[in-house]
């Protein structure tokens, strides 16, 4: 029998977690080659909504956890195909062509044409998990040995009981990137095309586009990119380039290092005064379970 | 790189080659050749080449890289990997492969004092082609500055597609008493041979730039204005 039982309801709990959901934020970055071309993503997100869910297996469930894009900045890159004028025939005959003029390309290399791409709000991506709950004891790595609980508390490093959520599974809902991001992505490479060519006049560039035909079809062949783009750049942010590890690792990271609740230890009850010192109770054997209703802690009171 | 020049390149001239221009003359004798490639009115270089049998139907010459090699005094000055033999019947082509500099090309058959020039790219003969790509969009006269014959060019603003682009096939246009036909209309890359009926010197230039894409139904006005004839 502990000396000390304290709950929470659900609603409660809920008011625990939106604190601990609001302080998280990530940013990421990387890059890689994938033979035609290469993608790099710089991201910052955090976290919104959510319902979390008690259950009488002694676990809870976060459900619909929404990632909110701050940044979604993705670049692609291509080498563009040469392009030449000239080299057609001048004498055709019915063996083949006599005569013909030389090539003169455009380009005396494949460049690398950039596109870089802003996904921020336009994709849309949620987590859920099942977690467990469990306690942990913190002594802060500043507190002096020769420190008692008073010199502790007035340094403000004082010893805490910590109650996490501790992951035991965490769901990344693939991403739902709106349809628009082909209309996006098109403007995006036309675009990159002007940056390219921007020292040429208009007409020049608007002709190399069209040796180019559809930039879109083109960078299609080049990436090999199926009828379903947002399906794409799922696949390559996700899976490719790992942003779902990314997401994964960086909520679960969080929620091991970072509690939903915390208290002194000893616990204050009653502050100093009258030239009295603060009065607080050690608490021992911290336990926490959940029932459908409730979070149940229970504890000691003791050295 | 973006190979800017071509960009520079408005309008083009038979006796002073630039990029996108070709002159081809058919050579039939057999025997030793040289040519002397003139840049802006200089000799700058030199090259040979051998009609024989054993040669091939088609010798290009990019003359911006002779004159880049200079003057050797060896009298073969092209490309030492290419096979400087051309066959009887075959064609030499001259044409510039990067650069600005603007090019004339005059051939000799022969050795020593039995040579003789049998080509001079500033007056081109019949049996001779002058080949031209142009990009610049807009509206070209076409002269002919040895029997100022004259026609009228348009290069088509290119138009933005699905497919790219792909030139068409060239139009051919005979170079005699006078150009036949007399209004040409080509999208830009594509060719124009025009064939030398009688001695020519073809000069295509700029006379009305097209900038944008012409309006569907827009009204289009031109001042034409002419010197009057004394």
């Amino acid at each position: 029998m502990s000396d000390i039982t304290l709950a929470a309801s659900e609603s409660a709990f809920n008011t625990l977690f939106g604190q601990l959901r609001d302080a998280f934020t990530e940013s990421a970055s990387d890059s890689g080659s994938f033979g035609p071309f290469t993608a790099s993503y710089s991201v910052a997100f955090h976290l919104e909504n959510g319902s979390v869910d008690l259950r009488g297996n002694n676990t809870i469930k976060i459900s619909e956890l929404d990632i909110v894009w701050d940044t979604l900045a993705v670049t692609l890159g291509i080498d563009i195909p040469e392009q030449c004028v000239g080299g057609w025939c001048i004498i055709p005959t019915p063996f083949g062509c006599a005569l013909r003029v030389p090539k003169i390309c455009i380009f005396s290399d494949n460049p690398d044409l950039l596109i870089p791409i802003d996904l921020s709000g336009l994709l849309r991506s949620e987590v859920s998990l099942v977690a467990s709950l469990r306690t942990g004891y913190f002594v802060d790595p500043a507190r002096q040995p020769w420190m008692d609980y008073v010199d502790a508390e007035n340094a403000g490093v004082p010893n805490k009981w910590q109650l996490f959520v501790d992951p035991q599974t965490v769901d990344v809902d693939v991403f739902d990137i709106a349809d628009i991001v082909g209309d996006l992505l098109e403007h995006a490479i036309d675009a990159a095309i002007d940056t390219l060519l921007g020292f040429l006049p208009g007409w020049a560039r608007d002709l190399i586009k069209s040796l180019f035909g559809s930039l879109i079809d083109l960078v299609r062949d080049l990436l090999d990119i199926p009828d379903d783009i947002g399906e794409w750049l799922q696949d390559l942010l996700g899976t490719s380039l790992g942003l779902l590890n990314v997401i994964a690792t960086a909520i679960l990271d969080y929620l091991l290092k970072d509690p939903v609740w915390s208290f002194e230890d000893p616990f204050p009850i009653l502050d100093a005064a009258g030239g009295l010192i603060p009065v607080k109770i050690p608490v021992a054997n911290l336990a926490v379970h959940v029932t459908d209703d409730e979070m149940v802690v229970e504890a000691n009171v003791g050295p | 790189m973006i190979n800017t020049e071509i960009f520079m390149q408005i309008g083009l001239d038979s006796g002073a080659l630039t990029l996108l221009g070709a002159v081809a003359h058919p050579v039939h004798e057999p025997g030793p050749y040289r040519g002397v490639v003139l840049r802006d009115g200089e000799e700058v270089a030199d090259f040979g080449f051998v009609v024989a049998e054993e040669g091939r139907t088609q010798l290009d010459v990019d003359v911006a890289k002779v004159a880049g090699a200079g003057r050797t005094g060896c009298g073969c000055c092209t490309d030492p990997s290419a096979d400087p033999h051309l066959r009887p019947g075959g064609v030499l082509l001259v044409h510039v492969g990067s650069g600005r500099g603007a090019y004339a090309v005059v051939v000799s058959a022969g050795e020593g004092d039995a040579r003789r020039v049998v080509f001079d790219s500033r007056q081109l003969e019949k049996g001779d082609l002058f080949t031209a790509t142009v990009l610049r969009p807009g509206r070209y006269t076409v002269t002919n500055t040895v029997n100022r014959a004259r026609a009228e060019l348009e290069v088509r603003y290119p138009e933005r597609r699905r497919e790219p682009l792909r030139a068409a096939e060239p139009v051919q246009v005979r170079a005699g008493d006078r150009f036949d036909p007399e209004r040409l209309a080509v999208q830009p890359t594509q060719g124009q041979v025009y064939a030398v009926e009688t001695s020519a010197r073809v000069v295509i230039e700029l006379v009305e730039p097209y900038d944008a894409a012409p309006v569907e139904g827009a009204p289009r006005f031109r001042l034409v204005a002419r010197r009057p004839a004394e």
